[in-house]
């Protein structure tokens, strides 16, 4: 790695500035934005399962319908 | 009740905080990542190279804006910390909490880039120098908070112990700019000045100020989303979550 900079000069250098930085602002936006999507489904999917519990709840207390 | 000061309180509140995230975090992102393209292809390839250091100075239109937004990202943290030390507001802890690795990110970036820079212009990847070591500090300092913050189980609890971290640190915010002027160090002195005329030719300031803004930008965007995904995780029992953020009416 350190040899590939010093082979290719200044511009090397300004090119692993570039990439270094980019996977560094990746590693800092994509765990919360992967975290907010996993926690939204989830949340989705705990009141899926609230309102069918609900709904199966409400059938059975409703009286039969003559 | 002044109109700015009504729209302070109201962001305090979770549900107007979240709707207020979700409206700004398109423009604040798409507007980084426009002035981001122009700044870094007019730093690249339009400004001239420098005279003395050649093309390695276009590292600037990185280092630099990361360098201010890691100092800046640090006050800010340490601002949230002392109000939610002093008036617990909970938006507070959490928007001290979101900066905390945002702002670790900015100093790892500009540490990184300054030893890519330092090579061909000092010889050297890294010298123990005051500039270079304080912001080292800064970056241990972030760490410091982050670790601190997560130790404790009680969320809350662990955001005003590490704001106690935070607000001490604050120390190495005026050591880090003033350390070119205090020390003889390897590290060049203040190029852009705010007040006064900066040494830098306008065919190369320009584009450090798009870049700048763009790093602004991109930091009130990640804060935002942070922000929006920590009070989703604090707040996702309570009622307005399931109204307005997954569009459950009761």
């Amino acid at each position: 790695m350190l040899e590939w900079l010093q082979t290719h000069g200044h511009w090397g250098y300004v090119y692993a500035a570039c990439v270094v930085s980019a996977l560094l602002l990746l590693a800092d936006l994509l765990p919360p934005w992967v975290r907010q999507r996993q926690l939204r489904a989830q949340l989705r999917a705990r009141l899926r399962r609230e309102s069918a519990h609900t709904k199966s709840t409400v059938d059975t207390l409703e009286p039969p319908v003559a | 009740m002044n109109p700015i000061l009504r729209w302070f309180h109201q962001l305090g509140s979770p549900p107007y905080f979240y709707a207020f995230a979700t409206r700004w975090m398109p423009w604040t992102g798409g507007i980084a990542l426009v002035l981001a393209m122009i700044g870094m292809y007019w730093g690249l390839y339009a400004a001239p190279a420098d005279y003395l250091q050649g093309d390695s100075f276009r590292i600037i239109y990185i280092h630099v804006p990361s360098a201010w937004m890691s100092m800046l990202i640090y006050v800010l943290m340490a601002i949230n910390g002392a109000i939610a030390l002093i008036w617990r507001i909970k938006l507070s802890e959490i928007v001290f909490l979101s900066c905390a690795p945002i702002g670790a990110m900015f100093t790892a970036i500009t540490l990184v880039t300054g030893m890519l820079w330092g090579k061909p212009t000092w010889g050297t990847y890294w010298e123990w120098d005051a500039r270079l070591t304080s912001e080292l500090a800064l970056l241990f300092l972030y760490f410091g908070v982050i670790g601190l913050a997560s130790a404790y189980d009680d969320v809350r609890q662990g955001a005003r112990a590490a704001a106690v971290l935070a607000l001490v640190g604050v120390v190495n915010i005026p050591i880090i700019h003033f350390s070119v002027q205090w020390w003889n160090t390897l590290h060049q002195g203040d190029t852009v000045r705010l007040i006064g005329k900066s040494s830098i030719h306008p065919s190369m300031l320009w584009p450090l100020l798009i870049m700048a803004t763009a790093a602004k930008l991109y930091f009130l965007f990640a804060l935002l989303l942070r922000a929006r995904g920590l009070l989703l995780e604090h707040e996702r029992g309570k009622h307005w979550v399931r109204s307005q953020v997954l569009g459950v009416s009761d």
